[in-house]
């Protein structure tokens, strides 16, 4: 089957935000799938958003439990979440236990049980909760073989979508997973202290899907997917037309350095020690385009909007009026137990909503934690400031730099200062007994920058810049500074 | 009732497509091989046949050529069904043949049924 003809496969949408981008569009229709994941994965609650979404769209759905349980207590849990709609009920969604009939009649007697309720209900969507049940029924791997294939043989006629909802078993190697049309695991894991889920779509015949780890939640809209950032957004981005231009930080020093500011689109790296003067800088980014019309978004992991907000005016960086205007959009995300790819999704939805083109994320602990797996990062950022850059926006991100002193200056995330196109640094150093706050342009991709280090200030009217620093000195940028004695130039001065 | 010969060696097709024609109200007579299928024609004296293309040792081809040299079976309706598009070119054209490609639905199969039967959508009859 030729790629055109497999993507022209009808497609049912699985209701389950997310999940659907992983495996390009949804279910085939009429095919059969394996949910499999340990108690407390989410299986049930995915099984039963599926169907509450399906017949919400005018499909007709079934779902069959082998378990010994009543569906009262399963039904009750699920009033909780959004997507539970009791009118469907009994109507255009039948909840049916066939335990009883699997128990006394076997396994034939269980596709029979089926065959006519499908064929009653005409159904769209079947969903059968506690495979492992009629696995432990069969009376050999064979005949549980059988079972698999003659249900999929019976829902591929009745063009039923039909997914089995299973623990698993022990067993290093499952038939029923070799034949159907799709596997889907569901996984919790203690990563660290913490616990995550994950999906991994492990096979999806006839279409294209986004292999590897994706985590999810289970929160009151059900199971909500967050395909992996960098999965997702692989296609090489279309930067928009307008990306010529530099846009400026309102900083005339530093604007100068950048030769007019940092160019539209680009993605630019602030580091520093703690107190530096990175999110000051980052607000005067914001506000400068704000004062030209260009809307903003300020994402920040520790200060409350009005904190934020606050901070600003006290610099003279009258923020609030912008929030006031719709030209800016504060952002705030505690960066507790989060996901990396719920906050780009977050990130990215606001940046839509507002048409933002800056944006200011105030370090990146946020997506450090969020990334769970750290070894992920480089690629993670790359992907996310394409999608930015797609959307039309220039992003600032700053970062603190782990020491306030010493002689090493490190990128907190290895491989970012690869994917960002500029980095500026600003430090805080020693000479002769007095602190002094200092900036630097690391790099500009593209773009040609001054190479002198200035000193600067934040005053009452925000950050001022003035010209370039301390001839004489070296190494200032470690925060240890020496003076250094010219031979030839102290002659001169003598002969003077 | 309308009697329906299914012919398939795939063990499933013939359980579950026997039950569901059953269930529409058909009698419906099953054979695993052509051979089999061959052999049933005089007895069952079916109104139609469903045959799939590829067996082995007789396939649906040579099943089909077999019932045309027959005049007992030569204008029988037959419904060639096969999951490889190639397999159901059988160089024959007559409105008493129709094609199935695998996987299809039971109502496209009941529409076909209905059609070469002349009935409205190949109901009990």
């Amino acid at each position: 089957m030729s790629d055109v003809a497999r993507e022209s496969l009808e497609r049912v949408s699985s209701g389950v935000p997310g999940l659907d981008v992983i495996l390009s569009g949804g279910f085939l229709k009429g095919g059969t799938y394996i949910v499999s994941g340990p108690p407390g994965a989410g299986k049930t609650i995915l099984g039963n958003q599926f169907c509450f979404h399906h017949v919400a769209g005018g499909g007709r759905a079934v779902y069959v439990t082998l378990l010994a349980e009543s569906h009262e207590r399963m039904i009750a849990l699920l009033g909780a979440m959004r997507f539970f709609d009791p009118t469907r009920i009994a109507s255009s969604l039948q909840y049916v236990s066939a335990y009883k009939t699997m128990e006394e009649q076997g396994l034939a007697g269980l596709l029979e049980l089926l065959r006519k309720v499908l064929r009653e209900h005409k159904a769209t969507l079947l969903i059968i909760d506690g495979l492992v049940s009629a696995e432990a029924v069969a009376q050999s791997e064979l005949a549980f073989k059988k079972f698999i294939h003659e249900l999929q043989t019976l829902v591929t006629f009745l063009a039923v979508t039909t997914v089995l909802l299973t623990n698993g078993t022990a067993r290093a190697v499952q038939p029923e997973n070799t034949m159907v049309d799709g596997l889907v695991e569901l996984h919790d894991e203690l990563v660290g202290l913490r616990a995550v889920r994950e999906l991994v779509v492990r096979k999806f015949r006839g279409s294209q899907h986004l292999r590897g780890r994706h985590f999810f939640e289970i929160n009151d809209d059900g199971v909500v997917v967050y395909p992996r950032n960098e999965a997702v957004l692989t296609a090489p981005v279309l930067v928009p037309d307008q990306a010529d231009g530099k846009l400026a930080f309102g900083v005339a020093g530093l604007d100068e350095m950048l030769d007019g500011g940092v160019p539209r689109g680009s993605t630019t790296l602030e580091l520093g020690p703690a107190g530096s003067g990175k999110t000051v800088l980052g607000l005067h980014f914001l506000t400068a385009g704000a004062r030209r019309g260009q809307p903003g978004l300020f994402v920040g992991f520790f200060e409350s909007p009005p904190r934020v907000l606050a901070s600003a005016r006290k610099l003279g960086l009258d923020l609030a009026a912008f929030v006031d205007q719709g030209l800016l959009e504060v952002m705030w995300q505690p960066p507790v137990d989060l996901l990396a790819d719920a906050l780009a999704q977050r990130i990215f939805t606001a940046v839509r909503r507002g048409r933002a083109e800056r944006i200011f994320i105030d370090g990146l602990i946020g997506f450090k934690e969020g990334a769970v797996y750290p070894e992920r990062l480089a690629r993670f950022f790359a992907a996310f400031s394409n999608e930015l850059r797609a959307l039309g926006a220039t992003t600032l991100l700053s970062e603190e730099t782990p020491q306030l002193f010493g002689p090493r200056i490190e990128v907190p995330v290895t491989g970012l200062s690869a994917v960002v196109e500029n980095v500026l640094f600003l430090r805080q150093v020693e000479i002769r007994s007095r602190l002094h706050r200092l900036l630097s342009v690391l790099k500009t991709r593209d773009a040609p920058h001054h190479r002198e280090l200035r000193e600067f200030e934040i005053t009452r009217k925000g950050i001022e810049v003035g010209g370039p620093f301390a001839p004489g000195e070296e190494a200032i940028m470690s925060g240890m500074a020496h003076h250094v004695t010219r031979p030839g130039r102290s002659k001169r001065k003598r002969k003077r | 009732m309308r009697t329906i010969l299914l012919v398939d060696d795939e063990y499933a097709i013939v359980e579950v497509l026997g039950a569901l024609l059953a269930e529409e109200g058909f009698h419906v007579v099953t054979a695993a091989t052509g051979e089999e299928a061959l052999g049933k024609l005089a007895k069952e004296r079916p109104d139609l046949i469903v045959l799939d293309v590829m067996m082995p040792r007789m396939d649906g081809r040579e099943v089909l050529r077999a019932l045309r040299r027959d005049p007992a079976t030569a204008r029988l309706p037959v419904i060639l069904m096969s999951a490889a598009a190639e397999a159901l070119r059988v160089g024959e054209r007559d409105d008493r043949i129709a094609f199935l490609r695998k996987p299809f639905t039971l109502e496209v199969l009941l529409e076909t049924l209905g059609r070469l039967l002349g009935d409205e959508r190949g109901e009990k009859s």
